[in-house]
């Protein structure tokens, strides 16, 4: 075979061959809804312990919400808050909030500012400690029972029995 | 070849940016599959050196047509590789090897575009976290990635040869 031709033959399949590498990466590390890195999935498997306890709490809710039909609305929940430090402070809301900001505004001993987007509040500032991305490296992540929340505050919804955790989280 | 521009290099920028556009408009429905690296690779051949002029006037087109965005610095860097490239290997007359080396281009386009990705959106501190996103960015592109490289590959081995045709012929004509 002629030595042009030869290495064209090789090329075509360098190109098929890296074509098929391309996928296999793609496959590898193709983009998740819920993108959980190590530091997360420690995070989400604390408060999928913190979770389990609740579920039983919650069915005994539940059974005195079928007692009382007059409960429909209200809803308990735990709002946690870890800082920078690791510390966590929760706050138990009993309320009729449809989404988590109003649930926020309602507890007590809570306190956060941020600033308003197109998708709702920006969290920066929690219990006074800022975390703005730009500036501090940092933010303030949401997690719904230990999973990666995939609402701001003003769109996620509140649902009885759930725990919901602000946590500091450093960028890498 | 002269250096200075004739009034025929003009001529030809006019119809490689008239014919760029209109086949990107074209088949602007299609993702990734485009006629941009066909012409600007039979215009290196056609040009030599000089075809390099056409990507500004063409990515200045296209700006004025979707706004200008960070497309603009990876347009302004990767297609002119593709016209060195063209032209580093202007004697070959390979069918096969153009059309490796348009689809090589095309499966490499996204990850060529990731430095201007990751320089424009890093900010002081964050150049780890800016890499990460490249590194993303590019990995989401991938898929389109491959339908440019087996685009780009099928359109130079059915084209190739019927343009270079008339590329000759042109060159003939205007002599």
């Amino acid at each position: 075979m002629e030595k042009k031709t030869r290495n064209l033959l090789i090329g075509l399949g360098a190109f098929v061959a890296l074509i098929v590498i391309a996928l296999i990466v793609f496959n590898m590390y193709k983009p998740q809804s819920q993108p959980a890195t190590a530091a997360e999935t420690e995070i989400a498997a604390e408060e999928t312990a913190t979770a389990d306890e609740q579920t039983a709490e919650d069915v005994a809710d539940d059974e005195q919400a079928d007692d009382d039909q007059n409960a429909d609305d209200i809803k308990n929940i735990v709002i946690e808050v870890k800082d920078s430090e690791g510390n966590v402070t929760s706050y138990e809301v009993t309320t009729d909030a449809e989404f988590l900001r109003q649930a926020m505004d309602e507890a007590e001993g809570l306190t956060y500012d941020g600033s308003d987007s197109e998708y709702g509040m920006m969290v920066e500032v929690v219990n006074g400690e800022q975390a703005i991305y730009s500036e501090d490296n940092a933010y303030w992540a949401f997690y719904v029972n230990g999973e990666y929340g995939n609402y701001g505050i003003d769109s996620q919804p509140v649902t009885d029995g759930d725990t919901y955790s602000i946590v500091y989280e450093a960028a890498n | 070849m002269d250096k200075k521009f004739s009034i025929k290099d003009i001529a030809y920028i006019g119809m490689a940016v008239a014919l760029i556009e209109t086949c990107k408009m074209a088949l602007a429905f299609l993702p990734n599959i485009e006629l941009t690296s066909l012409w600007l690779v039979m215009f290196t051949l056609l040009m030599g050196w000089k075809a390099l002029i056409i990507v500004p006037i063409f990515v200045a087109i296209e700006a004025s047509l979707y706004g200008p965005h960070v497309w603009v610095i990876m347009y302004l860097y990767v297609w002119p590789l593709l016209i060195i490239l063209s032209h580093t290997f202007r004697k070959n007359t390979n069918v096969l090897f153009w059309a490796l080396l348009s689809g090589f281009f095309g499966l490499f386009f996204g990850a060529l575009c990731t430095p201007a990705q990751v320089i424009f959106f890093t900010k002081p501190d964050t150049f780890n976290a800016a890499l990460k996103a490249g590194f993303a960015w590019w990995v989401a592109g991938i898929p389109y990635d491959v339908v440019h490289a087996i685009g780009n590959f099928s359109i130079m081995l059915v084209l190739y040869t019927p343009i270079q045709f008339a590329v000759n012929k042109l060159e003939t004509i205007s002599h």
